[in-house]
């Protein structure tokens, strides 16, 4: 053998210390490491600054006594705590049951009521807010008149300011439209074969349900559940307009009201988002222990034939289509309604109809910027959010890669700090990393932030859908000579389409109606619909605000159909 | 005797003309200097101050940079950039209460008296009050508008027969579960409505009656419309007069009306942030905005889109028509809580802290 074929045989059996997917991995988790921990941290230490709008700004403890010794933060605790378990609870018995009705059975115009729950999620929430307070309220809610003059009731039927006051609107709004909204692809792909052989012994459609179904989609619900369970208990806009009356407080009220005190109280906001933070970590922990223990259901021999609900059809499709009424048309008509008003729920006025609000609002000059704006956000941020989720989750399920958990941990921290403070760590990240000084104050920088304050939600849920690929499709594809990018864009992409396209579609709809961040870190250049919005409600003129709230609406929607349409001519929504 | 008075006569007539000679010539070089610049300016939502950067663009060819950003987000920001070293902001417009409170103490701002160039503008006897055109003590924040607001509205249907034209009418027994306001543990109308209760009969008296009539607390102004126009309440405490007076514009709130003996001065001005990047730029808007013409356009586009304040500390530029019942009467400026300034602050805080002891919060 001559040295030359000695050296070659010598070389390829060293095998390089970190290979180059390793090493990629590697440097992915540690941006994304900077990318979360720096704010986290900002935030810890923002919460031992006192005296922070002085000349003399100090550390110390006063911040977290402050905290500790607040007379009604137990009650505050207390009212978090219930408030979202009740919520979570009610939202996921309706979202299991819901998007199973829709993704696995027979019901009639699934795909419209699937509509129905994108159309309640992206509708704007103070305003409808505000609808359901026109509609409910003690004495003067129209429900209530109505009742008193057709019924002659002579007591409120509805109390919005109420503590199922807030539990009502919450549901009617966002919490169980995100359900349905996040699992109905999870359960698309599901494999059919364990339902059939259920019902093939006899198992009613509810017992196959309860007993087959949702076991099997347990990963998936369950990161559901803490999202949603994390999003509750950081909710402070219907709970600051339907609590305040009837004084109920929350853990994200005393958040909100530190933040706007005067001085600004970034310590206290910072000490009460630490301690969330430090509750909220150990249920993460746990989701990841029982994550790692579930198993695929996509195999080679899938199956998902939709399971006919019987004389059970029509009367389902009335109740969902009654329920998405509530949700999206009373609510949208009230909306409509009121940028069309003169004074919002003032029908007794001489003339009380207008087009002033939409001629006010659409001759803004600033409108086709802030319109384009609000695109490029958006979308950039949904195409770079879908990659980059897609990526992480991909490293976290199909790997071995060394990082693979504390990556996985790593994607929860952003939705763990409560996000009126998310903001402020971004800010302090953008404004004092020399790396991000070209870049602040463009629209790079927003879209950075969004993405990452959607890590969670995103990585997790593309996460579930990669966990129930089992590995045979990869492994045949492997066999067939492809390689890892082959596989990932021929066989695993495809499969979990579905849940990476409504992904793109919640990021698109925050892009659309960020707000918060957007004052932080956008300027004048950069800023969207949202600010206009905005400006209009803190001018006090909530009816030309409803007009953007509605032009933000539809945006949204015309987008999600638009995705649809194209998903579903390319067989994606099939494609499972 | 009589060359030694002409000497003088002399002297004093070329100072004159040379100090004459000094502005112009400054303010020519500040024009030619600011020209390629771009103005970096951060407004509080609203849209005549829009339409005012509009104008000062059109008039002098200079680029307005506009952010749009609440005043806390604004200092937020701000704080956390000089913070870091960056200071990117040349101009900050808006309610001057976080200007004053907040980002003077904590040393963000520049004094703008250097950045004064016109005579009309540095001449103190051009302004109405020569110590209320300032925020605060160190003259970093100037407050060019100064009006009149009334935050307590009553529904003349409901008790008619209570007298409210004084602040001891509140505490009718009568009243209770009848009053609704603002959530006042932050700043806003409200805390300046409960600030004038304050003012004028002192802590016990407003500790006792945030007690004992246990108002109604609501978030959103919309709530606490609908509370007094539609919702059997009798008092609101903390809606701005433009939402009275709009209603009344559309043929609504007959049964509503303001109460003038509970009056508050808020002020609107602007501020330069440390190290403004373009300062001649600054002092070309500032300048300007200060003159008589800049302060026509403002009170012009102000009345287009607000029915009260449209009026300027300018003395020599009047109030729009309709608005010159929210001038403060300077001459006895102490019968109102300058619910912005450095004097009104500490009222504002006083008041936000009883009110938290006497609801628990």
């Amino acid at each position: 053998m001559s040295d030359a074929v000695l050296q070659r045989a010598s070389w390829s059996m060293i095998k390089p210390p970190v290979s180059v997917q390793s090493l990629f991995y590697t440097i992915v988790l540690a941006i994304i490491a900077f990318l979360v921990i720096y704010p986290a941290f900002m935030l810890v230490m923002t919460s031992f600054q006192v005296n922070a709008f002085t000349l003399n700004p100090s550390t110390g403890l006063d911040n977290w006594r402050d905290i500790f010794s607040r007379p009604r933060l137990l009650n505050a605790i207390y009212n978090t705590m219930s408030l979202a378990v009740v919520r979570q609870l009610l939202s996921l018995i309706f979202g299991v049951l819901l998007a199973w009705l829709i993704a696995r059975t027979n019901l009639p115009y699934a795909g419209s009521l699937e509509v129905g729950f994108w159309i309640a999620l992206f509708m704007p929430a103070l305003p409808v807010t505000l609808a359901w307070v026109l509609l409910a309220d003690e004495s003067i809610g129209l429900l209530n008149v109505g009742a008193r003059h057709l019924f002659g009731i002579d007591y409120d039927l509805f109390k919005i300011y109420s503590w199922w006051g807030i539990i009502w609107v919450h549901l009617m709004t966002s919490t169980i439209a995100i359900k349905v909204f996040l699992l109905v692809p999870a359960f698309r792909g599901m494999d059919a074969a364990l339902e059939e052989a259920a019902r093939t012994c006899g198992a009613p459609i509810f017992k196959t349900l309860l007993h087959i179904v949702v076991p099997i989609m347990a990963p998936t619900i369950i990161v559901v559940i803490m999202l949603g369970l994390i999003r509750s208990m950081q909710a402070f806009e219907i709970e600051l307009i339907l609590g305040g009356p009837v004084r109920i407080e929350v853990y994200s009220t005393a958040i909100y009201k530190a933040i706007n005190a005067t001085p600004p109280g970034h310590g206290i906001a910072a000490a009460l988002s630490v301690t969330f933070l430090a509750v909220i970590a150990p249920l993460v922990a746990l989701q990841q222990w029982y994550g790692a223990s579930a198993h695929s259901s996509i195999s080679g021999k899938f199956s998902n034939r939709s399971m006919d609900l019987g004389r059970w059809r029509w009367p389902l499709f009335a109740f969902i289509a009654t329920m998405l009424f509530f949700m999206t048309v009373l609510p949208f008509i009230l909306l409509l309604m009121s940028s069309f008003m003169k004074k919002f729920g003032m029908f007794d006025l001489p003339e009380p109809w207008t087009t002033r609000n939409w001629v006010e609002a659409m001759t803004r000059g600033d409108i086709p910027r802030a319109f384009w704006n609000s695109m490029r956000l958006a979308l950039s941020a949904a195409i770079i959010g879908m990659t980059v989720y897609s990526l992480l989750a991909y490293i976290v399920v199909k790997t071995k890669f060394w990082g693979r958990r504390f990556l996985d941990f790593l994607t929860w921290l952003p939705a763990i700090i409560p996000g009126l403070v998310l903001g402020l760590g971004f800010l302090q990240m953008f404004a004092g990393t020399p790396v991000f000084r070209p870049i602040y104050g463009t629209i790079a920088v927003l879209v950075i932030a969004v993405v990452v304050g959607s890590l969670a939600l995103g990585t997790q849920i593309i996460k579930t859908s990669l966990m129930r690929l089992g590995a045979e499709l990869e492994e045949a594809s492997a066999a067939a000579g492809a390689s890892r990018l082959y596989t990932f864009r021929r066989i695993v992409l495809p499969l979990i389409a579905p849940s990476v396209a409504v992904i793109g579609l919640e990021i698109f709809a925050t892009g659309v109606s960020v707000v918060g961040l957007v004052a932080l870190l956008g300027t004048g250049a950069t800023q969207p619909l949202s600010i206009v919005q905005l400006i209009y409600l803190d001018s006090g003129l909530f009816e030309p605000a409803s007009v953007i709230g509605i032009l933000i609406m539809v945006i949204t929607v015309v987008a999600a159909l638009l995705a649809r349409h194209i998903g579903l001519r390319a067989g994606l929504g099939r494609a499972e | 005797m009589f060359y030694r008075l002409l000497a003088i006569c002399g002297a004093i007539c070329f100072a004159t003309v040379a100090q004459a000679q000094s502005w112009q010539d400054d303010w020519k070089a500040t024009l030619e200097k600011a020209k390629g610049q771009t103005l970096s300016v951060v407004i509080q939502p609203s849209q005549p101050l829009e339409l005012i950067l509009e104008d000062f663009t059109k008039k002098f060819g200079i680029k307005v940079d506009t952010t749009v950003s609440r005043p806390s987000s604004s200092l937020t920001r701000i704080q956390t950039e000089q913070k870091n070293g960056q200071y990117l902001w040349d101009i900050w417009l808006g309610g001057t209460s976080n200007m004053v409170n907040n980002a003077a103490p904590a040393g963000m701002l520049e004094p703008m008296e250097k950045y004064f160039i016109l005579p009309e503008v540095k001449d103190v006897a051009n302004w109405r009050h020569p110590e209320l055109i300032w925020g605060e003590s160190n003259h970093q924040v100037f407050a060019h508008l100064n009006e009149i607001n009334y935050a307590f509205l009553r529904n003349i249907k409901i008790l008619p027969d209570i007298n409210l034209n004084t602040a001891d009418g509140l505490l009718d027994p009568r009243l209770k579960g009848k009053i609704s306001m603002r959530d006042v543990s932050v700043p806003n109308f409200g805390t300046f409505a409960l600030a004038t209760i304050l003012h004028e009969k002192g802590p016990a008296f407003l500790a006792k009656f945030l007690k004992e009539q246990n108002p109604k607390i609501y978030e959103n102004p919309q709530q606490l419309d609908a509370a007094i126009t539609r919702g059997g309440q009798a008092v609101a405490i903390g809606l701005e007069t433009t939402f009275w007076q709009q209603c009344r514009k559309d043929g609504g709130c007959q049964d509503v009306e303001q109460l003038p003996h509970f009056s508050v001065a808020i002020s609107w001005g602007q501020t330069i942030p440390k190290n403004p990047p373009h300062p001649e730029a600054t002092k070309v808007w500032l300048n300007w905005f200060l003159s008589k013409e800049g302060q026509e356009t403002a009170v012009r586009h102000w009345a287009k889109f607000n029915s009260t304040g449209a009026v300027s500390m300018r003395k020599d530029v009047a109030p729009a028509p309709g608005h010159e019942q929210y001038l403060p009467d300077f001459t006895k400026p102490d019968q109102y809580v300058f619910v912005s300034n450095e004097k009104g602050s500490k009222e504002i805080a006083d008041t936000i802290k009883i009110f938290k002891e006497a609801t628990g919060q």
